[in-house]
């Protein structure tokens, strides 16, 4: 890893949430584990950014939550993206990529 | 706070310009974006001294009209990057009155680069996310 990890601002934050559970349904701590991993640490998401988040897209209906006990014998919550959250991940995406395109056309000259 | 406004592409069929947070009901995927009008408002001033609005309509030009930043964001961003330094505003005269032109100072320099580095770990890590291999 080169340099700091970024704390990803809300919005971003979301939109890798739901791609994570776009792969297959986790808990918090493994979402948060997966980004980190992906983003070979570049990417840091703090556990008070996080569960804020989830809770945040339960309410919209993007994801789900089920109540599992978890291999340690507790009881935690496992996220699943449901169909309307599927739906707004494209949408978000095609975003995001039209926009960084943008920003690297000025940053970077044409490409 | 810096804020750049992002315009959709609709506008130039006369439709209303994208509202990047009253559209998305997931929250705004693109508020990365929004904390880069200080590195496009950098890279743009780098490019040759230019007037405040004169930097706001070339980055809508470069980013072929998807990025706006309005003059609500634009001056802010000015006196912000002024007051830290990093652009230093020249009084020149053009016919019988006075341009404000702006260049990178050294500091502005080593910030702009700075702040590229920082643009492409970020996205190049939420390209890794969104687009695994």
């Amino acid at each position: 890893m080169r340099g700091k990890a970024i704390d990803i601002v809300q919005g971003t934050l979301n939109m890798l949430i739901c791609q994570i559970l776009a792969e297959k349904p986790l808990h918090g701590w493994g979402i948060r584990e997966r980004i980190h991993e992906l983003s070979k640490n570049a990417l840091q998401v703090r556990v008070g950014s996080l569960y804020p988040a989830l809770n945040r897209l339960q309410s919209r209906g993007l994801i789900s939550a089920h109540r599992v006990r978890t291999a340690t014998g507790r009881m935690g919550k496992r996220y699943t993206l449901t169909r309307a959250g599927r739906a707004q991940l494209s949408q978000e995406i095609a975003h995001w990529d039209r926009l960084s395109a943008a920003v690297d056309r000025v940053a970077h000259g044409a490409k | 706070m810096s804020r750049c406004q992002v315009s959709g592409q609709g506008e130039h069929r006369g439709e209303s310009e994208e509202s990047i947070a009253g559209r998305h009901t997931m929250g705004k995927a693109t508020d990365i974006v929004h904390g880069t009008i200080d590195l496009l408002m950098l890279k743009t001033i780098g490019m040759e001294p230019i007037q405040g609005w004169g930097a706001a309509k070339r980055i809508h030009e470069l980013s072929h009209q998807v990025i706006r930043v309005r003059e609500g964001s634009l001056h802010p961003a000015l006196v912000r990057l002024h007051a830290l330094g990093l652009i230093r505003p020249h009084l020149v005269k053009s016919g019988n009155r006075m341009k404000r032109l702006y260049t990178l100072t050294n500091a502005g320099r080593a910030q702009l680069r700075k702040e590229l580095a920082r643009w492409d770990r970020l996205s190049d890590a939420v390209d890794a996310i969104v687009h695994p291999e």
